[in-house]
C-alpha cells in the first residue's frame, strides 16, 4: 500500500502512548530514561518516514467517454 | 412534362430523414425558450426561437440540466427529422444554458429546488480523513488545477496513494463524465477514503457543470467523502454546496486535506523536548527525595542525640544532688573511727580518736 500506512501510525501511537506514561507519576527512575530513548528512536523513525515517503498518482484506465 | 420525383407522404418523409441524416446528423442551436412543457415528469417540449423564427424541440426530462424556464437563453444540440404525423422538431441530445442571466436564473432556481430538499444541509456533511491514505482524484490532467493540487499536495505530505479520472471539466460531455467517475470511484472494490474534484476559474458558461443537477446530486449520493474546490469565482457552484467539504482553490484543497509535514516535524521535535524535560522532573523528583530522606534522617539522629543530652544532662543534675560534697557543704560531716566511717553514736567508746571530714578539711577529735 502506502510509505506511511499502519508502521507509521503504530509508530505514533506507540510515542504518545509513552509520553502518556511519562507524564504520570508512576513510573520508576530506570523505566523512565529507558522510556525517554525509546521515544528519542521513534521521533527519529517517525521523521525519517515522513521526510521519505511519497505520493503516487495512478490513472485510472477507464473511458469516462459514455453516455449514462 | 413533371421532372420532379413524384412521392408518396411516407416516401418524403423517409427521404427528406435520410437527407437530413446524412447532412445534419446533429445540430447545435441557441435560442430563446418558449412554450416550454414537461409531460408525465419524462418528456419535454420546447421552441427555441430568435426575432423571426422559431424550431420545435422534443426530448426525454433526462437531457434536462436544470429546471428551465420561458425566457431563457439555450444552446442545444440535437438530431432533425420529419416526424411522419408530429411534423418537425429536433431530437434533443444535450441542451446547456447560454449567457450570464440564463445562468443566473437557471441557478437560482435549481439552489432553491435543492435546498429545499436538504442537500445543503450542514448535518448532512461528513468529516474527512485527515490525512487521507487514498484519494479519488476526479479532474482534467491537463489542467493547471490538476499540476497544482498536486505540487502542493506532495510539499506537504507524502505516502498517499491518488487515483487520478481523467475527466473533461467544462462543455457538453463534463458532466457525464465527472458522475460517471463519481460512480466508478464509489463501485470500485476498495474505494478511496475521499473523493477530490477540481478544476479552475472560468466563465460561468465553463462552470455550468458544476452546478448541474445530475453533478450535483451524484456529489450528493457518493457514499465516500467529497471535497470539491472550483477555482475563484463569485458565485459558489451548487456542487460545492453540496460537497461535504469545500475549498476555494484546488492549492486550497491540498491544504484541506493533509497536514504540512514540516509542522508535524516540528512537533515532533516539541515532543521529543518534553520527553527530556518530563524525564528531568523525574530525576529532579528522585533527587529531591533522596534529600527529603536523608534530611529526615538527619533531624532523626539529631533529635536522638538532643534527647541523649537532655537525658544526660538531667542524670547530671540528679548525680550532683547526691555528691557527698555537695551534702558535706550543707554542713553534713563524715565521722571515721579508726578508718571506718560511723553510722551509729553507740558504735564508739569514750576516748576513741576520731577523724572528721567537713567540706573543706578534716578535723581530729576524740570522744568524751
Amino acid at each position: 500500500m502506502t510509505k506511511m500506512d499502519k508502521t507509521y501510525a503504530e509508530l505514533k501511537a506507540e510515542l504518545d502512548e509513552l509520553l502518556e506514561l511519562l507524564q504520570s507519576e508512576d513510573i520508576d527512575v530506570d523505566e523512565a530514561v529507558e522510556r525517554y530513548q525509546r521515544g528519542t528512536e521513534l521521533v527519529k523513525l517517525l521523521e525519517a518516514k515522513l521526510k521519505q515517503a511519497k505520493n503516487k498518482v495512478t490513472k485510472l484506465k477507464v473511458n469516462f467517454d459514455q453516455k449514462l | 412534362m413533371n421532372l420532379l420525383p413524384q412521392l408518396s407522404p411516407s416516401e418524403f418523409v423517409t427521404l427528406l430523414n435520410a437527407t437530413l441524416e446524412f447532412a445534419y446528423p446533429r445540430v447545435t442551436i441557441t435560442g430563446e425558450l418558449s412554450n416550454f412543457k414537461v409531460s408525465k415528469n419524462r418528456w419535454i417540449y420546447f421552441d427555441l426561437k430568435d426575432e423571426e423564427a422559431s424550431v420545435h424541440f422534443f426530448g426525454t426530462a433526462y437531457t434536462l440540466p436544470t429546471p428551465l424556464e420561458d425566457g431563457m437563453l439555450l444552446r442545444v444540440s440535437g438530431t432533425p427529422r420529419l416526424h411522419p404525423k408530429y411534423g418537425f422538431s429536433v431530437g434533443i441530445q444535450n441542451i446547456e444554458l447560454s449567457g450570464q442571466g440564463t445562468i443566473k436564473k437557471a441557478f437560482s432556481l435549481l439552489k432553491a429546488k435543492l435546498q429545499a430538499e436538504g442537500l445543503f444541509d450542514e448535518g448532512r456533511k461528513r468529516f474527512l480523513p485527515y490525512p487521507p491514505e487514498s484519494i479519488g482524484l476526479i479532474t482534467s490532467s491537463e489542467s493547471a488545477a490538476y499540476g497544482d493540487f498536486v505540487k502542493v499536495l506532495d510539499a506537504r505530505y507524502g505516502g498517499i496513494k491518488i487515483e487520478l479520472a481523467d475527466v473533461q471539466v467544462q462543455g457538453e460531455p463534463a458532466t457525464t463524465q465527472i458522475v460517471k467517475a463519481i460512480e466508478r470511484f464509489n463501485a470500485a472494490g476498495s474505494p478511496p477514503e475521499v473523493l477530490v474534484i477540481i478544476r479552475g476559474g472560468g466563465s460561468a458558461d465553463d462552470l455550468q457543470t458544476f452546478s448541474s443537477e445530475i453533478v450535483t446530486r451524484a456529489i450528493v449520493a457518493s457514499r465516500i467523502p467529497t471535497l470539491v474546490a472550483i477555482g475563484h469565482e463569485v458565485d459558489v457552484s451548487l456542487s460545492e454546496l453540496a460537497a461535504d467539504q469545500r475549498a476555494s482553490t484546488p492549492s486550497n484543497a491540498a491544504e484541506l486535506l493533509v497536514p504540512d509535514k514540516a509542522v508535524i516535524v516540528s512537533q515532533l521535535r516539541d515532543v521529543k523536548t518534553e520527553m527530556s524535560r518530563l524525564v528531568s522532573v523525574i530525576l529532579q523528583s528522585e533527587r529531591d527525595g533522596l534529600r527529603e530522606k536523608f534530611e529526615e534522617l538527619s533531624l532523626l539522629v539529631s533529635d536522638q542525640i538532643q534527647a541523649k543530652r537532655e537525658w544526660l544532662g538531667q542524670a547530671s543534675k540528679l548525680l550532683e544532688l547526691v555528691n557527698p560534697q555537695q551534702v558535706l557543704k550543707r554542713g553534713y560531716a563524715v565521722v571515721r573511727q579508726s578508718g571506718k566511717v560511723l553510722r551509729s553514736s553507740h558504735s564508739v567508746k569514750a576516748g576513741q580518736a576520731l577523724d572528721i571530714t567537713l567540706s573543706d578539711g578534716h578535723i581530729g577529735a576524740r570522744v568524751q
